[in-house]
């Protein structure tokens, strides 16, 4: 170490202070410019895609692949499939995993991390080795291409992580509280109601836009169990495969939008912190 | 309003200890009785068994002459103060103090009068909008306190509410609460560690440890005649001091020795109690700091029974003076002197070898002139001697 | 003991594990028990089951009669394609775990330091992971094919260098996605890369939050330089944080499947499309994938333990 204390010293501080600014406007430039691109091709024109020099911006805006789309009416059918889909996977996770993980989070320490680990364990394994067997008997069931079938393989994957954030949540509402409202008169189901769940309230909401957000992109259980009936990340992909590269970009942008809301709102969960706690439990 | 009683008692946790043993304990309708201990005593457990917070091994549990030990906490009629409030964070003070008559399907306009009421006796009814964040550790105190009164209760059941305050308002809410006890009148168990609030604020003090009720008495009774090491030790601040020392007789009659002091022993304490059996055994004796004194500030002068000791260090209190000095004896350390100090020091002096030389403690009037590092005479009142039996503990009397 | 006292009530949340018998543990945690059991009858029949299910018909034979058979692991290792499709999924992931871990680490840096209009790049900074990940794949055949953007973007670059006198660059266009072998790889990882950096980031923002600024100005009264600080201080400390984006990036860069399927095709397969490719039609054939996934299931738990054994464990003692 010692050899390169020459080099550290004062060396390091000049470059860094002004590559600092050069380097956060790249960086900004690589988030912000595909980003840029699907909005920007979704508008341009078929004259500027062409050659090996694709206009960088669009002097002459058309929306004619957006008014397509939204006339042509096979947006609105998979539009639909992943909204629906979507809000039931969120509602089902949280009626099936807040209660348990509030049971989970009252669990003695060493058995509460045992269910924590080994929820987080199926997430190891690969979508398909689940989906591989999920998919042959739901084609026996009849639950191809249905809303039902595609809201149970969502839960799937959502199950384990709602669970997961939901028992952090119920962890930090003290004991006290509950036994407080014991005394003042209300039944173990009465104090869940009134006390544990509004003070979970927080939690639950952030838990639940995550879920929302990944039946919503969710791709490769909706390959497996559609057929006809595309979702939306379906129908970006059939764009993909066989589209202009407009309707892409077109079909690509509906499904990005709502998301960029989401996430903006979402941000102010992002907090580093809220994964520190996980890191070192 | 009812009483309590507690019969044989008996709490014994998962992994096997024992957190309340055998507890014997009756309180009256409209008594405050404080249940004090070192941590670990099991005071908290027995309080969230009258609660019924927690599960009851064996023995009974008996609220207004029922017996309660099935019943969930909302069926016997109690409210309870939690140390650290515990609060609903997500509702207003009002709706904290209304909840337990809301979930009673009160109607609206009582719990709004009562709440109202509660808050007036407090001195909170500006708060009642507000939310327990925006208020400061003592308002939230009272809220909680508030919760409870507004329920009218058969018992309060408080564990260690004053904890978590500052010295100053400790003493302001300590009073308070002893004041709304006299004007209410509700039966009230306290747990706490701190044997001052115990003393100032409980009809009778119930002293716990390790699960077992050591003596349950009137404060000024516990102080005068407590039955073992453990509570003479706990009850009184500064603690009594003691000695390892031996009773023997001289032509003058009985006295007795630690180091090289001799005490002279009343006739009359000595004929009105076994300490007759322990002639020339070992005893420990015990000495409240408050028995020494100052011989010039003693009206009628007093020539025997005087201590010649070097003090180390004076406190100048202004309304006292306490002083310490090293009396050349050991320290002792058995496990009642043990259980009292959470300072791990003593167990390793225990662990080590012992010293011949132990720290006493004397509380005097602010007027003598004993300074540290000089010597002074003390006198001691011999007939308010304390003497134990070093096997068990117990008092000699 | 009495029935009285068989019916106690115990402290109201506290679901302690059945010592004394089970069915007085039950009576008193009826509400508990009811309160779990959904998401364990959940987990249990669609994820613990199909597992094994899939492992069942991964050893089937195709005749249907002869099982337990190694049949379909010894045809699918003698494919070449799938035996590409291995190398390929290894290649990515490390590919792209490890510019994940280094490009993961100086933004978390980068936003780490005060600067103004931190709290703007922070946000801007999550925007990829607000895009769907079928949508990035779409971005990337924007930027990587032949008339893609990144060559435009190349050509600007060229002709702004070309402008300082003496200097004279040639570019070739080229075509990044269809060329196949590294270069259709490198872009897939650079994909999978540029989705999920804000995780990455996210992880080692916490572990640098949670270090205390007062061991840093201890070391620079040591005498310590940047550089010394961050080897000696900055990245033992964070050695929990790595070891915990490794191992969920790791799990995730091994499955990759959407990326590849658009980015790669059938040029470059990698396991996950390969598995998708087995079962879907045209091919409909629920035992290659089966047993595919299988392998790449254990290709998971071998980097995993592996890495927790060598690496991680070796870091803490040392």
């Amino acid at each position: 170490m010692s050899s390169t204390v020459v080099a550290g010293k004062d060396v390091l501080d000049k470059p860094l202070k002004l590559l600092f600014p050069v380097w956060v406007v790249i960086s900004l430039l690589i988030v912000l410019f595909p980003v840029y691109l699907v909005f920007m091709v979704s508008v341009a024109p078929g004259s500027a895609l062409f050659g090996e020099r694709p206009a960088l911006f669009v002097e002459d805006p058309t929306l004619r692949f957006w008014n397509d789309i939204l006339q042509r009416g096979d947006l609105w059918g998979p539009l639909f499939k992943s909204l629906a889909v979507a809000s039931f996977t969120t509602l089902l996770a949280i009626v099936i995993a807040a209660p348990a993980a509030y049971v989970i989070s009252r669990l003695p320490v060493g058995l509460r991390y045992g269910v924590v680990i080994g929820l987080l364990v199926t997430r190891m394994f690969p979508e398909f080795t689940i989906g591989v067997s999920v998919a042959t008997r739901f084609a026996r069931l009849g639950l191809i291409d249905t809303y039902g079938g595609l809201v149970l393989a969502h839960l799937i994957g959502s199950l384990p992580f709602i669970a997961w954030i939901l028992v952090g949540t119920f962890e930090t509402i003290p004991r006290d509280l509950e036994e407080a409202a014991q005394i003042d008169g209300a039944s173990k189901m009465g104090t869940l109601l009134r006390v544990v769940f509004p003070l979970a309230a927080g939690g639950i909401a952030v838990a639940s836009l995550f879920v929302w957000l990944y039946s919503w992109n969710e791709f490769l259980y909706a390959r497996l169990l559609t057929t006809n009936q595309n979702t939306l990340p379906l129908q970006v992909f059939q764009a993909i495969d066989r589209g202009s590269r407009q309707q892409m970009a077109t079909v690509a942008a509906v499904l990005t939008l709502p998301i960029l809301l989401v996430v903006y709102f979402l941000q102010r969960y992002l907090k580093p912190g809220a994964l520190a706690g996980a890191v070192k439990g | 309003m009812a009483d309590i009683a507690l019969e044989s008692v008996t709490r014994k946790f998962p992994d096997g200890t024992l957190a309340v043993n055998e507890l014997n304990l009756e309180i009256a309708e409209g008594e405050f009785v404080v249940l004090v201990g070192p941590s670990g005593s099991g005071k908290s457990t027995a309080l969230r068994m009258i609660a019924g917070l927690e599960e009851i091994t064996s023995g009974t549990v008996k609220i207004a002459g029922k017996v309660v030990n099935d019943l969930p906490p909302r069926d016997r009629d109690i409210a309870m103060v939690f140390q650290n409030y515990a609060l609903y964070p997500h509702m207003s003070v009002a709706d904290n103090m209304g909840f337990a008559l809301k979930l009673r399907k009160v109607p609206k306009e009582d719990i709004a009068k009562r709440v109202k009421d509660a808050a007036e006796l407090l001195g909170i009814e500006d708060y009642l909008q507000r939310k327990p964040r925006q208020l400061s550790g003592g308002q939230r105190q009272r809220v909680a306190m508030g919760r409870a009164i507004v329920r009218e209760p058969a018992a309060f059941l408080m564990d260690e509410p004053l904890s978590n305050l500052d010295a100053k308002l400790r003493v302001q809410m300590r009073t308070e609460i002893a004041g709304l006890h006299q004007r209410l009148g509700t039966t009230t168990v306290y747990v706490t560690h701190d044997q001052v609030e115990a003393v100032t604020m409980a009809d009778r003090v119930a002293v716990l440890r390790d699960g077992m009720l050591q003596q349950v008495d009137t404060p000024q009774r516990l102080y005068d005649y407590p039955v073992n090491l453990f509570v003479a030790g706990f009850i009184g601040s500064p603690a009594m001091n003691m000695v390892p020392a031996r009773v023997t007789s001289k032509d003058s009659g009985a006295v007795v020795v630690f180091g090289s002091h001799e005490i002279k022993i009343p006739a009359k304490r000595l004929q009105a109690s076994k300490l007759e059996e322990f002639k020339d055994k070992e005893v420990i004796l015990g000495i409240r700091p408050e028995d020494f004194e100052d011989p010039d500030l003693i009206p009628e002068r007093q020539e025997e029974n005087l201590l010649e000791v070097k003090v180390s260090l004076s406190e100048t209190l202004g309304s006292e003076t306490i002083i310490y000095f090293d009396v050349d004896a050991p320290a002792v350390l058995t496990k009642d002197t043990m259980d009292l100090s959470s300072d791990a020091s003593v167990e390793e002096a225990a662990a080590s070898e012992p010293r011949n030389e132990s720290t006493f403690t004397a509380r005097l009037n602010p007027k003598t002139k004993a300074r540290g590092g000089e010597a002074a005479r003390l006198a001691v009142d011999a007939s308010r001697l304390y003497f134990f039996d070093p096997t068990t503990g117990r008092v000699i009397g | 003991m009495s029935r009285s006292q068989e019916a106690a009530i115990g402290r109201p949340t506290d679901v302690a594990v059945p010592r004394v018998g089970f069915g007085r543990w039950f009576r008193k945690h009826k509400l508990e028990v009811a309160l779990v059991i959904p998401l364990v009858a959940y987990v249990m029949v669609l994820t613990v089951v199909p597992i094994l299910d899939t492992f069942r018909i991964s050893l089937s034979g195709r005749a249907g009669n002869s099982f337990p058979s190694a049949q379909n692991y010894t045809s699918i290792f003698a494919s070449r394609v799938f035996r590409t499709a291995i190398k390929n999924t290894i290649i990515v992931s490390l590919l792209s775990l490890s510019m994940e871990l280094v490009l993961g680490m100086i933004v978390a840096l980068t936003l780490h330091a005060k600067f103004f209009a931190r709290g703007f790049v922070r946000t801007v900074a999550l925007i990829p992971l607000g895009v769907p990940t079928i949508v990035s794949g779409a971005i990337m055949l924007l930027l990587f094919s032949r008339s893609g953007y990144l060559n435009s973007l190349m050509f600007v670059f060229v002709d702004l260098v070309n402008n300082i006198p003496g200097v004279n660059l040639e570019f070739q266009a080229l075509s990044w996605t269809v060329a196949g072998g590294w270069r259709t790889l490198f872009t897939v990882a650079v994909a999978d890369m540029w989705k999920v950096l804000p995780i990455v980031t996210l992880i080692f923002l916490a572990g640098l939050q949670s270090i205390s600024e007062d061991v840093y100005e201890a070391a620079s009264v040591d005498g310590a330089t940047k550089w010394q600080r961050f080897m000696r201080i900055t990245l033992p400390l964070l050695v929990p944080f790595i070891t915990m984006a490794i191992i969920l990036r790791a799990i995730d860069a091994f499955r990759i499947y959407e990326l590849a399927l658009v980015l790669a095709g059938r040029i470059e397969p990698v396991l996950g499309t390969y598995i998708g490719g087995r079962y879907l039609p045209p091919t409909n054939d629920p035992f290659t994938a089966a047993s595919a996934s299988i392998v790449l299931f254990g290709i998971i738990m071998i980097f995993i333990v592996a890495y927790l054994k060598f690496v991680a464990g070796r870091s803490r003692s040392a």
